[in-house]
C-alpha cells in the first residue's frame, strides 16, 4: 500500500468523524485540514454522505439541523472533489472487471490511478482493493 | 491605485506557465486575469476553511456521539452501494 500522504476519502469516513465517539477518522480529517495530506473524493460522496445523514435523522440518532451543518461541513471541508463525468467511464470498466457496483469503482479508479490510499471505514470497499486503508469502527 | 498591490513572481515551472497561457487563451482574458482569478478563488477557500476543524469539533459537542450510529450511516451507504450491483 502507498504512503498515505495522498488519500481518497470514503464518505464513510466523513460520516465517521461527524458522529462516531471513536475519533480515528476525526484525526483523519484534521491532518487534512492542516495541509499535512492532499485529499480527493468523488463528488458521489457528498450525496452519499447525506444519504447517511438523512438514515441518521430517521433513525432520531441526530437532528436534521446537525445533519445540515455535518452535511455543509463536508462539502467545506479540504478534500477536493473530482467530477463523476471523469470518474463515470473508468468506473463502469471497472464495475464490470471486477463485479463491484459503480460507486465503489468510482472511489477505487480514484485511489489506483492517483496511487492514492483509500481510507474507509467500508469492509466491503477496503475488501475490494490492496490501496485501502480500512478505519476501525 | 489604492487597494491593490502588484506582485512579481519568480520560478514558475515551464508547465505550469503554459497551462496559464492556455488557459487564457481559451478564455479570450490574460495571464494576468487567469493567476488573479485563481488566487482569489484559492483565498476565497482558504477564509471559508479558516476554523473548520474547530467548528467540526463544536458540532460533534452538539451529537450524542456513538459508533453504533456511524455503523448505521456507513451500513445505509452500503446497502445503497450493493443495490448497484444487482
Amino acid at each position: 500500500m502507498p504512503a498515505a500522504s495522498s488519500v481518497v476519502v470514503d464518505a464513510s469516513v466523513a460520516l465517521r468523524a461527524i458522529v462516531d465517539e471513536n475519533p480515528e477518522a476525526l484525526d483523519w480529517f484534521r491532518r487534512i485540514d492542516d495541509g499535512d495530506v492532499y485529499a480527493v473524493w468523488p463528488q458521489l460522496a457528498y450525496a452519499e454522505i447525506a444519504n447517511g445523514l438523512a438514515t441518521l435523522v430517521r433513525a432520531s440518532r441526530i437532528t436534521s439541523r446537525a445533519a445540515v451543518a455535518g452535511l455543509a461541513y463536508a462539502v467545506a471541508s479540504a478534500v477536493e472533489a473530482e467530477g463523476l463525468d471523469i470518474l463515470v467511464e473508468p468506473a463502469l470498466a471497472m464495475a464490470l472487471a471486477r463485479s463491484v457496483s459503480a460507486y465503489d469503482a468510482c472511489y477505487i479508479v480514484l485511489a489506483e490511478a492517483g496511487s492514492a490510499t483509500l481510507l474507509t471505514a467500508d469492509r466491503r470497499l477496503a475488501a475490494a482493493t490492496d490501496h485501502a486503508l480500512l478505519l476501525a469502527g | 491605485m489604492p487597494g491593490v498591490a502588484t506582485l512579481y513572481i519568480r520560478n514558475v515551472p515551464a508547465d505550469v506557465n503554459e497551462g496559464l497561457k492556455q488557459r487564457a487563451e481559451e478564455t479570450g482574458s490574460s495571464v494576468n486575469a487567469v493567476v488573479l482569478e485563481l488566487l482569489e478563488r484559492e483565498m476565497g477557500n482558504h477564509a471559508r476553511r479558516r476554523g473548520w476543524f474547530e467548528g467540526l469539533l463544536e458540532l460533534r459537542t452538539q451529537i450524542d456521539l456513538s459508533t453504533e450510529a456511524a455503523d448505521l450511516a456507513v451500513a445505509g451507504i452500503r446497502a445503497h452501494r450493493d443495490a448497484g450491483r444487482l
